[in-house]
């Protein structure tokens, strides 16, 4: 009995100590350690290298020797925030609790194009119909709808209202000029209520590798009509620079149908999915991990050109008007 | 005395709580630990030259890493165990078999909005050996059975070097080819799967068993993003006669 109980207890130690072997300790967390590691993850999972022909490598060669271990977490933040920037994309951030890097250049070096007060004054105006994140109003007979951001849910019964609001109308104008994106469910959704077939409106791919060019296969995107009713009249969607992220995939989406035009300036871009990660000193980052080409194989991440170019007119605007929405409704106009 | 020329069936269940810690590279390269709830259910049947176990196991709970983020994990197992021996009453005795493990891992990140869901099962086949030592003290029976299974060889899915489905997954193809687009070898020494349960009895007057069972699993897939976890658990066990 002894023999056996002492065979079994170091039977048990041996494999016991396993776990150092099986999952060895988890790296640093002193400044250079940290640096490697946000490069490493970005080099190996980031989406657009190539297609922004950026050398992370050089980048590398660059802030590492900035690194010591003496700096304080503040001067780190700084350091990996500067060298993430150089990704160029908005879907890229460093959260460290006390500050959130980001790059914002894909609208800050544009026209805004948008006055939301003047949506409100003008347009929106004290009884318009609030239905979930939508807001509508009827212009004489063209309906205005105003979404914000994705981020916020619509509801099939949200939805239900806009459309058979549009049915009593010439047409739909949909603005998401300043809809920084959210959820492309909701993007999705609302696409749907105004798509008469399934289509296919762009192509996705993820990294599959370590490689600048290591993808998986390209998977084909797809819209399909909303099972509850759609509305199949004249479109038009209003983007600006600000539309980001999941408004560059409503965008493109609205593009491919035959009754939607998109208007305004193009969407800022951020056609890469994020991935999330971490550091063991405790912040978190993520950046774009997935690659989208519209049906003419250009990048979304590059945003999505719109049907007609049209900047607001600071003149108009000082009348009261966004000529933006008065091209819109001329545009349904003209085809009814 | 027990007909030993017939067939046995009993069935063992057992709840207790694991000690847990996991690394999943898909999401990080930083260890994951914490304390989770399960159980598993065992039916046994024992035949004169041979005795098979078919176990079912189930663990969930949340886990944490150093800095605080957090993930909620989830194994789902499928074990068999078969062992030969000579047709005889249970005594002090050492049982050669073998088992197939199929084991599903689930993992759900707290802190990522995308791509917070991985996991990875395999199937394999290895060696198995199990040893029975029957102890009496005071009039009272009692039994310590300590068996332990090593994984040689079969196939794994996993998740894929970004998202969820595993690389080579496609929403075109059929079920069955995604299946053998997505599948992998595992093959020892490369990927491993090893687990020791250690048990001690002690018999009731009607037969049945209560026992408290210690529980030793390690497992690592390797391939792009490497997949390892530890876990220790202790599990109170009552073991039902049914025939």
């Amino acid at each position: 009995m002894v023999k056996q109980t002492r065979l079994f207890f170091l039977f048990l130690f041996v494999f016991s100590s396993c776990e150092q072997w099986v999952m060895p300790q988890d790296p640093g967390s002193g400044a250079l350690e940290v640096f490697d590691q946000l490069w490493e993850d970005v080099y190996a999972r980031y989406s657009f290298f190539d297609h922004k022909n950026l050398d992370w490598e050089q980048i590398r060669e660059q802030y590492r020797p900035e690194v010591n271990a003496e700096m304080g977490q503040l001067e780190l933040y700084e350091l990996l925030a500067d060298m993430l920037f150089e990704l160029r994309d908005g879907h890229v951030n460093l959260s460290t609790g006390f500050n959130r890097s980001r790059n914002w250049e894909w609208y800050q070096e544009f026209p805004v194009n948008y006055d939301e007060n003047l949506i409100e004054e003008s347009y929106l105006g004290r009884d318009y119909w609030i239905s979930g994140p939508l807001q509508h109003q009827m212009l004489d007979d063209v309906l205005y709808v105003n979404y914000r951001s994705f981020a916020q849910s619509i509801s099939e019964s949200n939805l239900q209202v806009v459309v058979e609001r549009a049915r009593r109308s010439r047409g739909v104008i949909i603005d998401v000029r300043n809809n920084g994106g959210g959820n492309l469910s909701n993007a999705s959704l609302l696409a749907s209520a105004f798509a008469e077939e399934e289509m296919v409106y762009a192509r996705q791919r993820i990294k599959s590798g370590p490689g600048t060019g290591d993808f998986g296969s390209w998977e084909d995107m797809k819209i399909s009509p909303r099972e509850d009713g759609t509305y199949l009249g004249p479109v038009v969607v209003l983007t600006n620079r600000r539309s980001y992220s999941a408004t560059t995939f409503f965008a493109q989406m609205m593009k491919v149908l035959p009754n939607a035009i998109t208007l305004g300036d193009q969407t800022g871009g951020g056609g890469g999915t994020p991935v999330f990660g971490e550091l063991t000193n405790g912040w978190t980052y993520r950046f774009s991990a997935t690659q989208t080409i519209d049906l003419e194989e250009r990048q979304l991440e590059d945003g999505v050109l719109t049907d007609l170019r049209v900047d607001l007119s600071e003149l108009a605007a000082s009348r009261g008007e966004d000529n933006l929405i008065a091209t819109a409704i001329a545009v349904i106009r003209s085809n009814n | 005395m027990q007909a030993y020329s017939q067939s046995t069936g009993s069935l063992f269940l057992s709840t207790g709580i694991q000690d847990f810690t996991g690394r999943d590279q898909g999401f990080s390269h930083q260890k994951y630990s914490g304390i989770r709830s399960m159980s598993t259910a065992t039916f046994q049947l024992h035949k004169p030259q041979k005795t098979e176990l078919f176990q079912f196991d189930f663990a969930y709970g949340p886990l944490k890493n150093r800095i605080g983020n957090s993930m909620n994990a989830m194994t789902i197992g499928f074990l068999t165990y078969t062992y030969y021996h000579k047709n005889k009453p249970e005594v002090k005795s050492l049982h050669w078999g073998w088992s197939n493990q199929n084991l599903f891992n689930i993992r759900s990140h707290n802190g990522f909005s995308n791509y917070s869901l991985r996991y990875d099962y395999f199937s394999s086949l290895g060696p198995s050996v199990r040893y029975i030592m029957p102890l009496q003290w005071k009039g009272q029976h009692f039994e310590w059975h300590t068996l332990s299974h090593l994984q040689v060889v079969g196939f794994q899915i996993k998740s894929g070097y970004i998202g969820a489905n595993p690389d080579g997954y496609s929403g075109e193809n059929t079920i069955m080819g995604n299946f053998f687009e997505s599948m992998e070898p595992f093959i020892i020494g490369k990927d491993w799967n090893f687990g020791l349960t250690s048990s001690f009895y002690w018999e009731l007057p009607s037969e049945n068993k209560l026992g408290l069972n210690y529980r030793l699993d390690i497992s690592g897939l390797q391939g792009i993003q490497p997949v390892a976890s530890f876990g220790n658990a202790l599990l109170l066990v009552l073991k039902v006669k049914l025939w």
